[in-house]
């Protein structure tokens, strides 16, 4: 009863669109849950609401058995229920620096500072230099990040969530639009994120999910068709007709 | 860090350099016009006004075509204090600041509230109803006859804003200088990194669990402090304040300078400002009838063939000439 995250036959209309139908989870600390699903299954919009980006048509989320329904998306944050962006959603003027110095400040509830200079501020940046290093995108800190490759930006969006310190971690298809063989350092990124962090992550790439999660979700229709271990899911009738189609086990799409 | 063709970089904010280049410009105009430092003064104190308005405009993406409310407040703060008694300039310029910064609360938490279109039409009405205000309570402000017998003290006791002006002029210099290196701190401060966060992206901003309104409510202060200082200027050396300080024309002249020489670098706010009063000044002596004919024009020349204004377009021109003569240096 008392999990970290708990959504609660939650449902969401839009118009007369059912994107989520009943759909319930929880999620503990270290978890790592897989969210998967035919394009427009309402993976999305399920992460929209846990984030508090889209009000509930009904159901209920609960973050450390505190039901959120009147809690800002920005104080969810403030709670450690953080998410990523599908399309990666980055300033383009800003430098991956200041992108981390923006989230480490906002943890410190030091943004609105006036008269100290962001660069001389050394204990930030400190804790900047440890996460580009966590990523290996040390080389990349200092250019804007409307000029760095979609994969360098992938990382970013990654490094930016830890850097809010999350004990929840919504990441919604954190390899999307990252070609085939570079999703390699996103897959390191992944296993290295702290071992009790909750984690929901949403992705089509099935060797990266195979890889990655203990629990996986199948979503359809807004509707839960699965839940279960991975090799389950795999091998589950009603699942590769919906979802999964030809994908093999432990050999990538056919 | 070069200029990349990108967006007005708020790094091309005035660095040391710039404002010690602006400031001999300015002296500079002392020095060449000793006999037009009236119309100077006024630039001075109106390039505030577009620089408050760049910081909302250019650093935040606020629409506002209301922006006169903020400096009229403090040129009707400043004038009142001054004719009920109280004459000490910098005090005038702390009471201007303080009703500008005050102004900008008030309009800021109503204006903020809406978005695109609706923000703008409450920025106009915002102003209307301070302009409506003034003009009626003429036993405080004078009324449409507007507000005279300002009579500030000698600066320092010592320097008396006289009919020359050239008190007048170096004080609104000083104050320019001032601001501007304050706004400079903020730009690269935690807050000024903030600001352009929010520009870019505000749902982004949210997803960082930083609230956008409060930022660009405290952003809305700042801006009216500044407008409010360019008011009590303006108060302190034309020693008049006129409903126009509050009206409408102003407002949008005031946006018309912003697009004119750039909105986002504080450049380009001075340099709209200047071209856009000087070609005033001299134009409508020439021509009285359609100086504002001519305003549009161009206008309309500045926008199609540089549609990052006089300072976007100074900017190209010179990073091409340093990637002419310097290969090498230009990255
Ligand atoms: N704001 C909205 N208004 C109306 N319909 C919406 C809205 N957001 C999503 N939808 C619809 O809801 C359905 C679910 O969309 P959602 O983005 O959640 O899918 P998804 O599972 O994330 O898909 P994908 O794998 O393509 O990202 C889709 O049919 C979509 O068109
Ligand atoms: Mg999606």
């Amino acid at each position: 009863m008392s999990a970290l995250l708990r959504i609660e036959r939650v449902s969401k209309n839009f118009g007369g669109l059912v994107a989520s139908r009943n759909v319930s989870l929880a999620l503990e600390p270290g978890d790592r849950v897989a969210l998967i699903g035919p394009n427009g299954a309402g993976k999305t919009t399920l992460v929209n609401m846990i984030a508090g980006l889209l009000p509930l048509s009904a159901g209920r989320v609960m973050f450390a058995g505190q039901d959120i329904a009147r809690v800002s998306a920005v104080a969810r944050v403030r709670m450690g229920l953080v998410r990523t962006f599908q399309i990666s959603r980055l300033f383009p003027d800003l430098t991956p620096r200041e992108h981390l110095g923006l989230a480490v400040l906002q943890r410190q509830r030091r943004t609105g500072h006036l008269f100290r200079r962001f660069e001389a501020m050394a204990e930030v940046h400190r804790e900047i230099d440890g996460l580009l290093a966590e990523l290996g995108i040390e080389a990349l800190g200092g250019r804007a990040a409307g000029a760095l490759a979609y994969g360098e930006q992938r990382l970013v969006e990654i490094a930016i969530a830890l850097a809010l310190q999350p004990r929840v971690l919504l990441l919604d298809e954190p390899a999307a639009g990252v070609p085939q063989g570079e999703t390699r350092r996103i897959v390191g990124a992944l296993d290295r994120l702290p071992a009790d962090l909750a984690v929901l992550i949403i992705e089509h790439d099935m060797d990266l999910v195979f890889r990655f999660a203990r629990h996986i979700i199948v979503l359809a229709e807004g509707e839960v068709i699965f839940e279960g271990a991975p090799a389950v899911a795999a091998n589950d009738p009603h699942v590769r007709q919906a979802y999964l189609g030809s994908y093999v086990h432990g050999r990538g799409r056919a | 860090m070069a200029w990349n063709g990108a967006l007005p970089n708020i790094r091309a904010w005035p660095d040391a350099a710039g404002i010690g280049s602006i400031a001999l410009t300015i002296l500079a105009g002392y020095l060449v016009f000793p006999d037009d430092l009236a119309l100077l003064a006024r630039i001075l104190a109106t390039s505030l006004l577009v620089v408050s308005l760049d910081l909302l405009v250019g650093f935040c993406g606020i629409i506002t075509l209301g922006q006169a409310a903020l400096f009229g407040a403090g040129a009707y703060a400043a004038g009142i204090a001054a004719v009920r008694g109280l004459s000490e300039p910098f005090s005038l310029l702390a009471i201007g600041a303080a009703a500008g910064g005050l102004t900008g609360l008030v309009s800021g938490a109503i204006i903020l509230r809406a978005h695109g279109l609706a923000q703008l039409v409450l920025s106009i009405a915002f102003a209307q109803l301070l302009a409506e205000t003034a003009n009626k309570a003429s036993w405080l402000t004078g009324g449409s006859d507007g507000l005279s017998g300002i009579a500030p003290a000698p600066l320092f006791g010592e320097f008396r804003f006289d009919l020359l002006g050239r008190t007048g002029y170096l004080f609104s210099a000083a104050v320019l200088i001032a601001v501007l290196a304050v706004l400079r701190a903020i730009a690269g401060s935690p807050f000024g990194l903030l600001c352009r966060g929010i520009r870019a992206d505000p749902v982004r901003v949210r997803a960082m669990g930083v609230s956008v309104y409060p930022a660009l409510l405290k952003m809305y202060i700042i801006s009216g402090i500044v407008a409010g200082v360019g008011g009590a200027l303006s108060a302190i050396t034309t020693q008049v304040v006129g409903l126009d300080s509050v009206g409408f024309d102003l407002s949008a002249s005031a946006l018309v300078m912003l697009v004119l020489g750039g909105a986002g670098s504080l450049y380009g706010a001075l340099l709209g400002t200047v071209t856009f009063m000087l070609f005033q000044h001299f134009v409508s002596a020439e021509n009285p009838f359609h100086w504002l004919t001519l305003v549009g024009v161009l206008l309309i020349a500045v926008v199609l063939i540089a549609p990052r204004g006089l300072a976007g377009a100074a900017r190209t021109i010179a990073s091409r000439l340093v990637a002419r003569w310097h290969p090498q240096a230009s990255r």
